[in-house]
Protein backbone atom coordinates (compact mmCIF):
# COMPACT_ATOMS: atom_id res chain seq x y z
CA UNK A 1 0.00 0.00 0.00
CA UNK A 2 1.55 3.41 -1.14
CA UNK A 3 3.08 5.74 1.77
CA UNK A 4 0.63 8.56 -0.05
CA UNK A 5 0.22 12.28 1.33
CA UNK A 6 2.29 11.14 3.91
CA UNK A 7 5.33 10.20 2.15
CA UNK A 8 7.00 13.30 1.63
CA UNK A 9 7.13 14.10 5.58
CA UNK A 10 8.73 10.88 5.56
CA UNK A 11 11.46 11.75 3.00
CA UNK A 12 12.23 14.78 4.48
CA UNK A 13 12.66 12.77 7.75
CA UNK A 14 14.47 10.12 6.44
CA UNK A 15 16.94 12.90 5.29
CA UNK A 16 16.86 14.50 8.78
CA UNK A 17 17.36 10.90 10.06
CA UNK A 18 14.62 9.85 12.05
CA UNK A 19 14.60 6.16 12.54
CA UNK A 20 10.80 6.44 12.47
CA UNK A 21 10.64 7.62 8.85
CA UNK A 22 13.21 4.99 7.58
CA UNK A 23 10.94 2.47 9.11
CA UNK A 24 8.17 3.45 7.20
CA UNK A 25 10.01 3.59 3.88
CA UNK A 26 11.32 -0.16 4.13
CA UNK A 27 8.41 -1.34 5.58
CA UNK A 28 6.76 -0.14 2.62
CA UNK A 29 9.51 -1.59 0.16
CA UNK A 30 11.52 -4.20 1.55
CA UNK A 31 9.17 -6.67 0.47
CA UNK A 32 8.95 -6.30 -2.92
CA UNK A 33 12.86 -5.55 -3.20
CA UNK A 34 13.42 -8.51 -1.29
CA UNK A 35 10.47 -10.55 -3.62
CA UNK A 36 12.54 -9.11 -6.80
CA UNK A 37 16.27 -9.70 -5.85
CA UNK A 38 14.87 -13.30 -4.78
CA UNK A 39 13.00 -13.81 -8.33
CA UNK A 40 16.01 -12.84 -9.76
CA UNK A 41 18.10 -15.60 -8.07
CA UNK A 42 20.08 -14.12 -5.51
CA UNK A 43 21.90 -16.19 -3.42
CA UNK A 44 20.82 -13.91 -0.41
CA UNK A 45 18.10 -11.60 -0.95
CA UNK A 46 17.08 -10.18 2.56
CA UNK A 47 20.45 -9.59 3.22
CA UNK A 48 21.09 -7.61 -0.44
CA UNK A 49 17.74 -5.46 0.39
CA UNK A 50 19.01 -4.75 3.32
CA UNK A 51 22.48 -3.35 1.97
CA UNK A 52 20.60 -1.86 -0.60
CA UNK A 53 18.51 0.33 2.00
CA UNK A 54 21.84 1.12 3.49
CA UNK A 55 22.64 2.31 0.08
CA UNK A 56 19.73 4.23 -0.18
CA UNK A 57 20.72 6.20 3.24
CA UNK A 58 24.18 7.25 2.13
CA UNK A 59 22.45 8.41 -1.00
CA UNK A 60 19.28 9.71 0.22
CA UNK A 61 20.67 13.85 0.69
CA UNK A 62 20.73 13.59 -3.06
CA UNK A 63 17.18 12.41 -3.56
CA UNK A 64 14.26 14.53 -5.02
CA UNK A 65 10.73 13.31 -6.21
CA UNK A 66 7.52 11.86 -5.46
CA UNK A 67 7.10 8.39 -4.07
CA UNK A 68 6.85 7.02 -7.32
CA UNK A 69 9.97 8.34 -8.26
CA UNK A 70 11.57 7.07 -4.91
CA UNK A 71 10.57 3.59 -5.91
CA UNK A 72 11.81 3.37 -8.74
CA UNK A 73 15.33 4.42 -7.70
CA UNK A 74 15.39 1.94 -4.91
CA UNK A 75 14.87 -0.62 -7.54
CA UNK A 76 17.48 0.59 -9.62
CA UNK A 77 19.96 0.26 -6.59
CA UNK A 78 18.74 -3.17 -5.78
CA UNK A 79 19.15 -4.21 -9.26
CA UNK A 80 22.63 -2.61 -9.64
CA UNK A 81 23.55 -4.37 -6.49
CA UNK A 82 22.04 -7.73 -8.06
CA UNK A 83 24.39 -7.30 -11.03
CA UNK A 84 27.24 -6.54 -8.73
CA UNK A 85 26.69 -9.89 -6.78
CA UNK A 86 25.94 -11.93 -9.93
CA UNK A 87 29.70 -10.23 -11.22
CA UNK A 88 30.90 -11.63 -8.09
CA UNK A 89 28.94 -14.72 -8.16
CA UNK A 90 30.88 -15.44 -11.09
CA UNK A 91 34.27 -15.15 -10.07
CA UNK A 92 33.64 -17.51 -7.09
CA UNK A 93 33.12 -21.45 -7.50
CA UNK A 94 30.09 -22.74 -6.82
CA UNK A 95 30.31 -24.71 -3.64
CA UNK A 96 26.79 -25.58 -3.24
CA UNK A 97 23.42 -26.26 -5.05
CA UNK A 98 21.74 -27.24 -2.52
CA UNK A 99 17.82 -25.58 -2.24
CA UNK A 100 18.10 -23.77 1.19
CA UNK A 101 15.05 -24.78 2.89
CA UNK A 102 15.30 -23.04 5.87
CA UNK A 103 12.89 -20.89 5.53
CA UNK A 104 9.66 -22.95 5.50
CA UNK A 105 9.92 -23.93 9.02
CA UNK A 106 7.35 -25.02 11.44
CA UNK A 107 3.51 -24.48 10.63
CA UNK A 108 1.45 -24.85 7.50
CA UNK A 109 3.28 -27.86 6.27
CA UNK A 110 0.41 -28.22 3.78
CA UNK A 111 0.30 -24.90 2.61
CA UNK A 112 4.25 -25.58 2.64
CA UNK A 113 4.15 -28.16 0.62
CA UNK A 114 2.01 -26.14 -1.85
CA UNK A 115 4.24 -23.16 -1.86
CA UNK A 116 7.57 -24.80 -3.02
CA UNK A 117 5.45 -26.44 -5.30
CA UNK A 118 3.99 -23.03 -6.89
CA UNK A 119 7.27 -21.73 -6.09
CA UNK A 120 9.03 -24.67 -8.73
CA UNK A 121 6.94 -24.33 -11.00
CA UNK A 122 7.12 -20.78 -11.64
CA UNK A 123 10.97 -20.91 -11.58
CA UNK A 124 10.72 -23.46 -14.38
CA UNK A 125 9.04 -21.31 -16.34
CA UNK A 126 10.84 -18.16 -15.94
CA UNK A 127 14.03 -20.64 -16.74
CA UNK A 128 12.82 -20.09 -20.51
CA UNK A 129 13.56 -16.30 -20.34
CA UNK A 130 16.46 -14.52 -21.02
CA UNK A 131 18.33 -12.65 -17.88
CA UNK A 132 17.39 -10.06 -19.64
CA UNK A 133 14.09 -10.33 -20.01
CA UNK A 134 13.69 -11.91 -17.11
CA UNK A 135 14.86 -8.13 -15.24
CA UNK A 136 12.58 -6.36 -17.41
CA UNK A 137 9.66 -8.17 -16.22
CA UNK A 138 10.43 -8.76 -12.23
CA UNK A 139 11.34 -4.88 -12.34
CA UNK A 140 7.94 -4.75 -14.11
CA UNK A 141 5.59 -6.66 -12.34
CA UNK A 142 7.26 -6.88 -8.24
CA UNK A 143 8.77 -3.26 -8.66
CA UNK A 144 5.93 -1.78 -9.83
CA UNK A 145 8.40 0.24 -12.37
CA UNK A 146 7.19 2.15 -15.41
CA UNK A 147 8.45 1.33 -18.73
CA UNK A 148 10.82 4.57 -18.92
CA UNK A 149 11.80 3.55 -14.71
CA UNK A 150 12.99 0.17 -15.78
CA UNK A 151 14.71 1.10 -18.76
CA UNK A 152 16.81 3.52 -16.52
CA UNK A 153 17.27 0.51 -14.33
CA UNK A 154 18.63 -1.79 -16.94
CA UNK A 155 20.20 0.82 -18.97
CA UNK A 156 18.43 0.29 -21.81
CA UNK A 157 16.13 1.99 -24.45
CA UNK A 158 12.59 2.13 -24.01
CA UNK A 159 11.95 0.34 -26.96
CA UNK A 160 14.39 -2.51 -25.90
CA UNK A 161 12.01 -2.75 -22.50
CA UNK A 162 9.01 -3.08 -24.91
CA UNK A 163 10.32 -5.58 -26.91
CA UNK A 164 11.94 -7.54 -24.32
CA UNK A 165 8.82 -8.01 -21.76
CA UNK A 166 6.83 -8.56 -24.95
CA UNK A 167 9.37 -11.54 -25.77
CA UNK A 168 9.08 -12.61 -22.79
CA UNK A 169 5.64 -12.87 -22.68
CA UNK A 170 5.34 -14.86 -25.75
CA UNK A 171 7.71 -17.39 -24.45
CA UNK A 172 5.81 -17.79 -21.31
CA UNK A 173 2.67 -18.13 -23.27
CA UNK A 174 4.26 -20.82 -25.50
CA UNK A 175 5.97 -22.93 -22.28
CA UNK A 176 2.48 -22.66 -20.29
CA UNK A 177 0.14 -23.93 -23.12
CA UNK A 178 2.83 -26.69 -24.69
CA UNK A 179 4.03 -28.10 -21.39
CA UNK A 180 0.14 -27.06 -19.68
CA UNK A 181 2.55 -25.87 -16.36
CA UNK A 182 -0.09 -26.68 -13.33
CA UNK A 183 -0.08 -23.84 -11.84
CA UNK B 1 0.86 -29.44 -34.82
CA UNK B 2 1.84 -28.12 -38.17
CA UNK B 3 4.44 -25.34 -38.96
CA UNK B 4 2.25 -22.94 -40.37
CA UNK B 5 -0.30 -23.64 -37.07
CA UNK B 6 3.28 -22.53 -34.96
CA UNK B 7 3.65 -19.45 -37.59
CA UNK B 8 -0.28 -18.40 -36.66
CA UNK B 9 0.19 -19.11 -33.46
CA UNK B 10 3.33 -17.12 -32.93
CA UNK B 11 1.93 -14.27 -35.21
CA UNK B 12 -1.21 -14.34 -33.07
CA UNK B 13 0.64 -14.01 -29.79
CA UNK B 14 3.14 -11.32 -31.32
CA UNK B 15 0.61 -9.04 -32.10
CA UNK B 16 -0.53 -8.81 -28.40
CA UNK B 17 -0.78 -5.19 -28.14
CA UNK B 18 0.90 -3.16 -25.89
CA UNK B 19 -2.05 -1.72 -24.22
CA UNK B 20 -2.76 -4.95 -23.05
CA UNK B 21 0.51 -5.47 -22.20
CA UNK B 22 0.63 -2.38 -20.00
CA UNK B 23 -2.65 -3.72 -18.12
CA UNK B 24 -1.66 -7.31 -17.80
CA UNK B 25 1.74 -5.45 -15.65
CA UNK B 26 0.12 -3.53 -13.90
CA UNK B 27 -2.80 -6.18 -12.54
CA UNK B 28 -5.39 -5.59 -14.86
CA UNK B 29 -6.87 -8.61 -16.53
CA UNK B 30 -6.49 -7.20 -20.57
CA UNK B 31 -9.71 -8.13 -23.08
CA UNK B 32 -7.91 -9.79 -25.05
CA UNK B 33 -8.08 -13.32 -24.20
CA UNK B 34 -3.97 -13.73 -25.62
CA UNK B 35 -3.18 -11.55 -22.85
CA UNK B 36 -5.39 -12.49 -20.33
CA UNK B 37 -4.08 -16.21 -20.46
CA UNK B 38 -0.79 -14.98 -18.32
CA UNK B 39 -2.60 -12.89 -16.00
CA UNK B 40 -1.90 -16.27 -13.53
CA UNK B 41 2.04 -15.98 -14.28
CA UNK B 42 2.05 -12.50 -14.03
CA UNK B 43 0.03 -12.73 -10.53
CA UNK B 44 2.36 -15.53 -9.20
CA UNK B 45 5.14 -13.22 -9.98
CA UNK B 46 3.86 -10.61 -8.20
CA UNK B 47 3.41 -12.80 -5.24
CA UNK B 48 7.43 -13.05 -4.69
CA UNK B 49 7.06 -9.41 -3.44
CA UNK B 50 4.20 -9.56 -1.44
CA UNK B 51 6.16 -10.64 1.56
CA UNK B 52 6.93 -8.18 4.75
CA UNK B 53 9.94 -7.81 6.65
CA UNK B 54 9.55 -8.90 10.75
CA UNK B 55 9.33 -5.68 13.17
CA UNK B 56 13.00 -6.83 14.69
CA UNK B 57 14.10 -6.19 10.70
CA UNK B 58 12.66 -3.29 10.37
CA UNK B 59 13.79 -1.59 13.41
CA UNK B 60 17.47 -2.62 12.89
CA UNK B 61 17.34 -1.64 9.37
CA UNK B 62 15.37 1.55 10.24
CA UNK B 63 18.37 2.44 12.90
CA UNK B 64 20.80 1.78 10.63
CA UNK B 65 19.41 3.66 7.99
CA UNK B 66 18.76 6.88 10.09
CA UNK B 67 22.23 6.74 11.57
CA UNK B 68 23.68 6.73 7.98
CA UNK B 69 21.17 9.80 6.87
CA UNK B 70 22.47 11.91 9.67
CA UNK B 71 25.68 11.16 9.18
CA UNK B 72 25.50 12.56 5.52
CA UNK B 73 23.49 15.25 6.31
CA UNK B 74 24.51 18.79 6.92
CA UNK B 75 21.33 19.18 8.61
CA UNK B 76 20.89 18.64 12.84
CA UNK B 77 19.01 15.92 13.33
CA UNK B 78 15.65 17.46 14.37
CA UNK B 79 15.15 15.80 17.89
CA UNK B 80 11.39 16.95 17.80
CA UNK B 81 10.73 15.15 15.10
CA UNK B 82 7.52 12.76 15.10
CA UNK B 83 5.60 10.44 12.54
CA UNK B 84 2.49 12.05 11.12
CA UNK B 85 -0.31 11.04 13.73
CA UNK B 86 -1.21 8.18 12.04
CA UNK B 87 1.61 6.59 12.61
CA UNK B 88 2.09 7.20 15.84
CA UNK B 89 1.98 3.29 17.04
CA UNK B 90 4.43 2.19 14.62
CA UNK B 91 7.25 4.12 16.43
CA UNK B 92 9.37 1.32 17.33
CA UNK B 93 11.42 0.51 20.60
CA UNK B 94 14.96 -0.28 20.10
CA UNK B 95 15.20 -4.07 19.14
CA UNK B 96 19.39 -4.22 20.14
CA UNK B 97 19.28 -7.80 20.79
CA UNK B 98 18.50 -8.70 17.00
CA UNK B 99 21.45 -8.16 14.58
CA UNK B 100 20.82 -9.34 11.13
CA UNK B 101 23.11 -10.81 8.92
CA UNK B 102 22.83 -8.80 6.15
CA UNK B 103 24.08 -5.23 8.37
CA UNK B 104 26.63 -7.13 10.16
CA UNK B 105 28.11 -8.64 6.76
CA UNK B 106 27.71 -5.39 4.78
CA UNK B 107 29.74 -3.01 7.50
CA UNK B 108 31.32 -5.90 9.05
CA UNK B 109 34.06 -6.59 6.19
CA UNK B 110 34.45 -3.11 5.32
CA UNK B 111 35.65 -2.77 9.33
CA UNK B 112 38.13 -5.65 9.07
CA UNK B 113 39.60 -3.93 5.70
CA UNK B 114 40.42 -1.23 7.44
CA UNK B 115 41.90 -3.08 10.20
CA UNK B 116 43.36 -5.62 7.85
CA UNK B 117 44.83 -3.13 5.46
CA UNK B 118 48.65 -2.48 4.96
CA UNK B 119 48.95 -5.81 7.00
CA UNK B 120 52.33 -7.64 5.97
CA UNK B 121 52.88 -11.13 5.83
CA UNK B 122 53.48 -12.77 8.92
CA UNK B 123 51.16 -10.11 10.69
CA UNK B 124 48.09 -11.66 12.17
CA UNK B 125 45.85 -9.65 10.13
CA UNK B 126 47.53 -10.59 7.01
CA UNK B 127 44.96 -13.13 5.63
CA UNK B 128 42.28 -10.58 6.01
CA UNK B 129 44.12 -8.50 4.13
CA UNK B 130 44.32 -11.01 1.65
CA UNK B 131 41.05 -12.33 2.02
CA UNK B 132 39.36 -9.14 1.79
CA UNK B 133 41.70 -8.29 -1.58
CA UNK B 134 40.34 -11.33 -3.20
CA UNK B 135 36.45 -10.16 -2.65
CA UNK B 136 37.51 -7.32 -4.15
CA UNK B 137 37.12 -4.72 -0.65
CA UNK B 138 39.95 -2.14 0.03
CA UNK B 139 40.05 0.21 2.90
CA UNK B 140 36.83 0.35 4.99
CA UNK B 141 34.38 2.72 6.30
CA UNK B 142 35.66 1.41 10.20
CA UNK B 143 35.94 5.37 11.54
CA UNK B 144 32.69 6.26 9.77
CA UNK B 145 31.11 3.35 11.27
CA UNK B 146 32.38 4.74 14.70
CA UNK B 147 31.17 7.89 14.31
CA UNK B 148 27.23 6.44 13.91
CA UNK B 149 28.40 4.49 16.80
CA UNK B 150 28.98 7.70 18.81
CA UNK B 151 25.82 8.81 17.46
CA UNK B 152 23.88 6.64 18.82
CA UNK B 153 25.78 6.84 22.19
CA UNK B 154 24.39 10.91 22.15
CA UNK B 155 21.05 9.43 21.69
CA UNK B 156 20.89 7.27 24.57
CA UNK B 157 21.76 4.35 23.29
CA UNK B 158 24.87 2.52 24.84
CA UNK B 159 23.69 -0.69 23.72
CA UNK B 160 23.19 -0.33 20.54
CA UNK B 161 26.54 1.63 19.99
CA UNK B 162 28.56 -1.25 21.19
CA UNK B 163 26.72 -3.77 18.85
CA UNK B 164 27.47 -1.12 15.56
CA UNK B 165 30.95 -0.67 16.89
CA UNK B 166 31.30 -4.51 16.88
CA UNK B 167 30.18 -4.71 13.54
CA UNK B 168 32.97 -4.08 12.24
CA UNK B 169 34.54 -6.96 13.53
CA UNK B 170 32.47 -9.39 11.74
CA UNK B 171 32.78 -12.26 9.96
CA UNK B 172 36.68 -12.07 10.95
CA UNK B 173 36.43 -15.27 11.87
CA UNK B 174 34.90 -16.45 8.49
CA UNK B 175 37.79 -14.74 6.67
CA UNK B 176 40.66 -16.07 8.39
CA UNK B 177 41.55 -18.43 10.51
CA UNK B 178 43.77 -17.57 13.69
CA UNK B 179 42.35 -14.40 14.37
CA UNK B 180 40.94 -14.92 17.55
CA UNK B 181 42.05 -11.81 19.49
CA UNK B 182 39.62 -10.01 17.31
CA UNK B 183 36.75 -12.28 17.37
CA UNK B 184 37.42 -12.11 20.99
CA UNK B 185 36.89 -8.13 20.68
CA UNK B 186 33.64 -8.80 19.16
CA UNK B 187 32.32 -10.96 21.53
CA UNK B 188 33.66 -8.58 24.08
CA UNK B 189 31.20 -5.74 22.83
CA UNK B 190 28.48 -7.98 21.98
CA UNK B 191 28.44 -9.23 25.58
CA UNK B 192 28.49 -5.56 26.83
CA UNK B 193 25.74 -4.86 24.87
CA UNK B 194 23.73 -7.42 25.76
CA UNK B 195 24.54 -6.80 29.42
CA UNK B 196 23.25 -3.31 29.20
CA UNK B 197 20.35 -4.29 27.40
CA UNK B 198 19.28 -6.74 29.93
CA UNK B 199 19.99 -4.53 32.84
CA UNK B 200 18.74 -1.19 31.30
CA UNK B 201 21.30 0.80 32.25
CA UNK B 202 22.08 2.12 28.88
CA UNK B 203 21.34 5.93 29.74
CA UNK B 204 24.15 5.99 33.13
CA UNK B 205 26.37 8.45 32.92
CA UNK B 206 29.58 6.12 34.17
CA UNK B 207 28.24 3.50 31.34
CA UNK B 208 27.95 6.22 28.75
CA UNK B 209 31.37 7.83 29.56
CA UNK B 210 32.99 4.13 29.69
CA UNK B 211 31.19 3.39 25.96
CA UNK B 212 32.50 6.71 24.65
CA UNK B 213 36.09 5.60 26.03
CA UNK B 214 35.80 2.39 24.24
CA UNK B 215 34.76 3.91 20.92
CA UNK B 216 37.67 6.35 21.38
CA UNK B 217 40.35 3.49 21.83
CA UNK B 218 38.75 1.73 18.61
CA UNK B 219 38.99 4.58 17.11
CA UNK B 220 42.66 5.57 17.83
CA UNK B 221 43.40 1.67 17.41
CA UNK B 222 41.89 -0.08 14.96
CA UNK B 223 43.82 0.97 12.18
CA UNK B 224 46.83 -0.21 13.85
CA UNK B 225 48.36 -3.21 15.33
CA UNK B 226 48.96 -3.54 18.80
CA UNK B 227 51.02 -6.09 19.29
CA UNK B 228 52.53 -8.75 17.37
CA UNK B 229 49.87 -10.66 17.04
CA UNK B 230 46.77 -8.27 17.70
CA UNK B 231 45.82 -9.66 21.45
CA UNK B 232 46.69 -6.55 23.15
CA UNK B 233 44.47 -5.07 20.83
CA UNK B 234 41.74 -7.00 21.32
CA UNK B 235 42.87 -7.53 25.19
CA UNK B 236 42.15 -3.85 25.28
CA UNK B 237 38.75 -3.85 23.78
CA UNK B 238 38.12 -6.56 26.05
CA UNK B 239 39.18 -4.98 29.34
CA UNK B 240 37.58 -1.79 28.17
CA UNK B 241 34.39 -3.71 27.60
CA UNK B 242 34.15 -5.51 30.92
CA UNK B 243 34.42 -1.89 32.65
CA UNK B 244 31.20 -1.37 31.09
CA UNK B 245 29.59 -4.42 31.85
CA UNK B 246 31.59 -7.14 34.28
CA UNK B 247 30.76 -10.59 33.23
CA UNK B 248 29.47 -12.79 36.27
CA UNK B 249 31.93 -13.33 38.82
CA UNK B 250 34.08 -10.13 38.12
CA UNK B 251 33.70 -6.96 40.35
CA UNK B 252 32.72 -4.27 38.48
CA UNK B 253 35.60 -1.70 38.32
CA UNK B 254 35.13 1.70 40.91
CA UNK B 255 33.29 3.96 39.93
CA UNK B 256 35.96 7.24 38.83
CA UNK B 257 35.98 10.15 40.91
CA UNK B 258 34.25 13.53 39.06
CA UNK B 259 37.63 14.74 38.83
CA UNK B 260 39.29 11.87 36.92
CA UNK B 261 40.58 13.48 33.93
CA UNK B 262 40.59 11.81 30.39
CA UNK B 263 42.60 8.82 29.35
CA UNK B 264 43.75 9.73 26.57
CA UNK B 265 46.37 7.36 26.31
CA UNK B 266 44.81 4.73 24.84
CA UNK B 267 47.68 3.66 22.15
CA UNK B 268 49.56 1.07 23.96
CA UNK B 269 45.91 -0.23 25.56
CA UNK B 270 43.80 0.95 27.80
CA UNK B 271 44.30 1.53 31.50
CA UNK B 272 42.06 -1.06 33.50
CA UNK B 273 40.02 -0.21 36.48
CA UNK B 274 40.57 3.22 35.51
CA UNK B 275 38.69 4.04 32.04
CA UNK B 276 36.12 6.41 32.88
CA UNK B 277 36.30 9.97 31.01
CA UNK B 278 35.05 12.19 33.35
CA UNK B 279 31.87 12.82 31.03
Amino acid sequence: MPIGDNFEPALDAAKAGADWAWAVLYRELAGPVTGYLASRGAPEPEDLAAETFLQVARNIQSFEGGEEAFRSWVFVIAHRRLIDTRRKKRREPDLSTLPDDDHHSGGDVEGEALDRLVTGELRLALEILTEDQRDVLSLRIIGNLTLEETAEAVGKRVGAVKALQRRGLIALREHLEQDRVSL
Amino acid sequence: MSRFDDYKAEMQLSTLPDHDIELLLSGVVPDSDEAAQLVVFVDLIRAEGVGSPSEAMVAQIAREAATVARSTSSLDAPTGAQPPRRWAGWRLRPQLAVATTAVLLFSGVSGVAMAANGAAPGDALYGIDRALERIGIGAGHAQERLDEAKALLSEGEAGGALRHAADVFDDAEEVSEGFDAVGDARAALENAAGSLEDNGDTSNVLVRDNVATLLDYLRENLGEQVGADGKEFGQGVADLARNIAPGEGEAPTPEPSHDNGKNDDHVGGPQSGGSGNGG
